[in-house]
């Protein structure tokens, strides 16, 4: 992965004295999930047919922080992104980004968000991407062209800008979707599985590059179902049926539960909250 | 800004989309041939059989537009059951004076035209009886003038005979038809169109409106499911852009694509397929851009239905098919009150009938724009419509967290 350019800095440099005026939580939460209650379904006289997906969610990100939200498929991560960006409402509970909610009328303008899937057009080209979506972020003229020009030299794709992105292979597809959500650079960003089904070397490349970004004094929440990525957080999140069964840095866990790896604290963490009964629900 | 990134990122999907972008243009032209040659041609000349009729009625129909052939009872009823002739003539009646015409029936048209056929030679039955019966008469009265010669030669001047008869008495007893009819010809004045249009050259400005209308609602609500199923919708709703940007850019969009589409179909229509136009194609044009902005708006209405491309034809059928069969396309003067109004409830209806004015009537905007304001409020409101229920999700979404 190319480092992140001189304009791209001086880009950055220029965001952050407006940045201030999104105003953080009062306690400088960039996130915040306080008794966050999810549940789908129907509910009717009869009776109630919701499935409970997140289960009393309380967490602070702070500003400049890296959190990994890691559990397995259908632990409710994807929600827990859903929700904060804005596309679900919570059923109980507050979530609150840069001390707003949804739809965040201040707020918005400083969140990166990158989705599970590609979400681009497959039928234009990569530049035309990024031009879309920078507008769409409020760029526009000389800015937005040297910010594409910044990620598309980011994601490596200098060469193919011309290219629809029907014909990227896998990975392009996905530094491509990482440079549109970083095209606007927000002070926060989302990504949900960010690094699913890319090469171990892209995959390596895509950390420190995140790495560079929380120094930079981003906000990062990235989702994962693999473990030993994880690793490279400052803190995880540990979620497992809807609730959190650990928030510390990766050390800490090991440390705490005596594991070797994070595979196997998570299997001693989940063997404690098997008991709850809401879990087993 | 941000509605023109909208609209530009539509056209260049389409300019990437080669085969799409020579669909909108090729397809209509196409269709719009084919039905020219389909409806552009002369009226049907109906195939009909005779049995044993008489030479005068024989021959009279000789003379039309039809293939006439004489063949015995059996035979014409077998050829009438296959469906090999329209229809079969013979004659009924106790004096076997009543023309019996036994048709086929299930095509009206081609019944039309037969009925068409035997009443014209039955006109020219008619008309030469009647000249025979006026020659017939002239022999009379000059035989009976002969006689009055004769007459007064033998010196019986008192004598008149019964009938009219007579030099004189002319002026009071007629014998001349034509005295008998109030009219005797007839003449035809065009406001507008001519002797020699066809049925396509009233269909022609209907079917361009439609076929704007109906491409647009496809292509607009495919682009809709499409960003919806790609999750590209998902993605650019997290952005700070609000719903009227999005609606905006993608109306603007799809009206320059069909700004473009409709001046090339005008084009082509004009110049080889052979449309007529009376009026000016700037408002032609401005009037299809119209309609597919209404088309646009109705399909980001109703977008919200459908989350296949599948769905988005189910959608057409409920929503745009009604609007053709209601538009003036067929004539709704017989058809019941309900519907003629529900025909008025429909911004295609409007389109149409301002495109029907402007190219066949050449009327201008100023007794046009009644339509176009109708199509416009029509526009608008679908616009806001689509505005709120786009924005409705986060409305929401707003109001359940802060009225806590």
């Amino acid at each position: 992965m190319a480092t992140i350019s001189e304009a791209d800095r001086a880009a950055t440099a220029r965001h952050a004295a407006t940045a201030r005026d999104a105003a953080t939580g009062a306690d400088g939460a960039m996130i915040r999930f306080d008794g966050v209650v999810q549940k789908f379904g129907t509910k009717t006289p009869f009776g109630d047919n919701r499935k409970t997906v997140l289960d009393g969610v309380d967490l602070v990100v702070p500003r400049g922080h890296m959190l990994c939200l890691l559990g397995p498929s259908g632990a409710g991560k994807t929600t827990m992104v859903n929700l904060i960006m804005g596309n679900e409402i919570a059923t109980a509970g507050t979530v609150t980004v840069m001390g707003e909610v949804a739809p965040y009328p201040k707020a918005r303008r400083w969140i990166g968000y990158m989705p599970q899937d590609e979400a681009l057009y497959d039928d234009i080209s990569a530049a035309e991407n990024l031009r879309f979506f920078g507008a769409m972020n409020g760029l526009k003229g000389r800015e937005l062209e040297e910010r594409i020009d910044a990620m598309l030299e980011f994601g490596r794709l200098t060469e193919h800008r011309k290219k629809l992105v029907a014909d990227y292979s896998g990975g392009m597809k996905r530094r491509l979707s990482l440079g549109v959500a970083m095209i606007h650079d927000p002070d926060l960003l989302v990504l949900d599985e960010p690094t699913v089904g890319l090469d171990p070397d892209l995959r390596l490349q895509i950390w420190a590059e995140f790495k560079k970004l929380t120094k930079a004094g981003k906000t990062l929440l990235v989702t994962t179902h693999v473990m030993d990525e994880a690793e490279r957080c400052d803190e995880i999140a540990m979620l497992h049926r809807g609730k959190i069964i650990a928030l510390a840095p990766p050390r800490t866990i090991l440390a705490d539960t005596g594991a070797a790896n994070l595979d196997e604290a998570f299997l001693v963490l989940d063997g404690t909250a098997g008991t709850d009964p809401a879990a087993t629900s | 800004m941000k509605t023109w990134a909208v609209a530009r990122r539509i056209l260049e999907q389409f300019l990437h989309d080669k085969r799409t972008l020579a669909l909108l243009f090729v397809a209509p032209l196409v269709v719009l041939w084919l039905l020219s040659v389909l409806l552009g041609a002369g009226t049907y000349s109906p195939k009909i059989a005779t049995v044993d009729l008489p030479s005068s009625l024989e021959s009279a129909l000789d003379k039309q537009d039809a293939t006439i052939t004489a063949m015995s009872e059996q035979d014409a009823a077998s050829q009438l059951e296959n469906d090999d002739i329209d229809a079969v003539l013979r004659l009924t009646g106790d004096d076997d004076k009543t023309l019996d015409i036994w048709v086929e029936g299930t095509d009206s048209t081609k019944t039309a035209a037969v009925a068409q056929v035997v009443a014209e030679a039955m006109q020219d039955v008619q008309e030469d009886a009647q000249s025979e019966m006026e020659s017939r008469l002239d022999e009379l009265k000059t035989s009976v003038a002969e006689l009055q010669k004769a007459a007064a030669a033998m010196g019986l001047d008192g004598i008149t005979l019964s009938g009219g008869s007579g030099t004189d008495s002319s002026t009071t007893e007629s014998l001349d038809l034509d005295d008998y009819l109030p009219v005797t010809s007839t003449e035809t004045t065009y406001l507008h169109g001519g002797k020699d249009w066809k049925m396509f050259d009233y269909y022609g400005p209907i079917f361009i409106g439609i076929f704007i209308f109906v491409f647009t609602f496809i292509t607009s609500g495919m682009s809709l499911v499409n960003e919806r199923s790609a999750g590209t919708m998902q993605r650019f709703l997290a952005t700070p852009v609000k719903s009227g940007q999005i609606l905006g850019g993608y109306s603007i969009g799809f009206g320059l694509l069909a700004c473009v589409q409709s001046a090339v179909i005008l084009l082509v229509a004009l110049t080889l397929i052979g449309f007529p136009d009376a009026g000016n194609l700037g408002l032609v044009i401005l009037m299809t851009v119209s309609m597919a902005m209404v088309s646009v708006t109705l399909g980001l209405l109703v977008s919200g239905l459908a989350s296949s491309a599948f769905q988005v034809i189910q959608l057409m059928l409920l929503f745009v098919v009604p609007q053709i069969l209601l538009c003036g396309l067929f004539d709704l003067s017989t058809a019941p009150r309900w519907m003629q109004v529900l025909g008025q409830c429909m911004p295609v209806t409007y389109g149409v009938n301002a495109l029907t004015s402007i190219m066949l009537r050449g009327w201008g905007f100023d007794k046009t724009w009644v339509d176009f304001l109708v199509v416009w409020c029509f526009i608008v409101a679908f616009f806001v419509l689509a505005a709120l229920g786009f924005r409705k999700k986060r409305v929401r979404h707003h109001l359940a967290i802060n009225g806590r």
